[in-house]
């Protein structure tokens, strides 16, 4: 069982991206999102929890959609991590998802302007601290 | 996955435009975005990704963008898609405060697993019968009073509505919305 938001707090979420204003827009049993000023014009950041519904489909949509997918495994469990790339202000999107039998969760992190920590880093830090938090 | 649309560049653009005009009528008047509109007005949508991948998209379209938009309280033009898989994500503008709107369907899911995470959560639940489905509605601990409703239908489906200000009907936008859902699909 993952807690709201995978267990990760507003602070710890505005210290990993490194953006401030942020407002969680979207908490509920299926997950958090968190949007700069709670509108939509800014950076992008999720975690979302699958229930009964397989990560294959998640991630061909991402092959079909995203620059490049992986194979990932974080704390021994694993999954797949895909990055984006918007034209003008370069690799600014990473999602990672990681696989628990018929469940899966997902860290969507989407900047939209330069400067930005890696994406990647970000995704995959949150995703390492959501599996410990899980119960 | 993020779904990311290229309506803040128009709207972007649109405030760009204005602005030059103010500047050259000679008015200094501050021009403010309003998030909630960046798909008003007559800046078409960006939907090249919908084109490429035709069924990429297809499982937030139960129900249409309109009747989202209206279901909550907002002009069909005050709504934007922001996620999209088995999980869909939407905001949209209400009078009174945005409200972000999330679709949930877990094909090997089950409404048993729903109710455990809920309880999981320490969420209000009630059993209740949606269009004669065996249903729950689940309401957090929330001051914006946002609800939710899980279906047992293809497996789980649900509706959630989280309104950022108080004051906003939620779980009877939530139970409109899974009416909606189960009506198309019978």
């Amino acid at each position: 069982m993952f807690p709201e938001c995978g267990g990760i707090s507003d602070q710890t979420l505005a210290e990993q991206t490194r953006v401030t204003g942020l407002v969680n827009t979207a908490r509920n049993s299926v997950g958090c999102q968190w949007l700069q000023g709670g509108g939509i014009l800014g950076p992008h950041f999720s975690f979302t929890w699958y229930r009964g519904s397989p990560i294959g489909r998640e991630r061909k949509t991402e092959e079909l959609s995203r620059a490049s997918v992986e194979d990932i495994n974080i704390e021994g469990h694993s999954g797949f991590i895909a990055l984006g790339a918007d034209p003008t202000i370069g690799n600014n999107l990473c999602e990672v998802g990681i696989q628990f039998q018929d469940d899966f969760i997902e860290w969507s992190i989407s900047f939209n302007e330069q400067p930005y920590p890696d994406p990647c880093d970000v995704a995959k830090e949150l995703t390492r601290q959501s599996i410990v938090n899980a119960k | 996955m993020s779904r990311r649309t290229h309506g803040r560049r128009a709207l972007a653009g649109m405030i760009a435009v204005v602005s030059v005009f103010a500047m050259l009528t000679g008015c200094t008047k501050t021009v403010e975005g309003t998030a909630a509109k960046s798909g008003s007005g007559d800046v078409p949508r960006n939907d090249d990704s919908a084109k490429t991948y035709p069924n990429l998209l297809k499982e937030c379209e139960v129900l249409t963008e309109d009747i989202l938009a209206k279901t909550v309280g907002a002009d069909p033009l005050d709504i934007q898609s922001t996620f999209v898989g088995a999980v869909c994500r939407w905001q949209a503008a209400n009078p009174a405060g945005l409200i972000d709107i999330t679709r949930f369907w877990y094909e090997q899911g089950s409404l048993d697993n729903e109710k455990k995470v809920a309880q999981f959560l320490k969420y209000q639940i009630e059993n209740r019968s949606i269009a004669g489905v065996p249903s729950i509605v689940m309401k957090p601990n929330d001051p914006n009073g946002s609800c939710g409703v899980a279906s047992d239908a293809g497996g789980v489906v649900g509706w959630w509505v989280n309104p950022q200000t108080p004051g906003i009907d939620a779980c009877g936008m939530a139970i409109k919305l899974m009416e909606l859902t189960l009506a198309t699909s019978s």
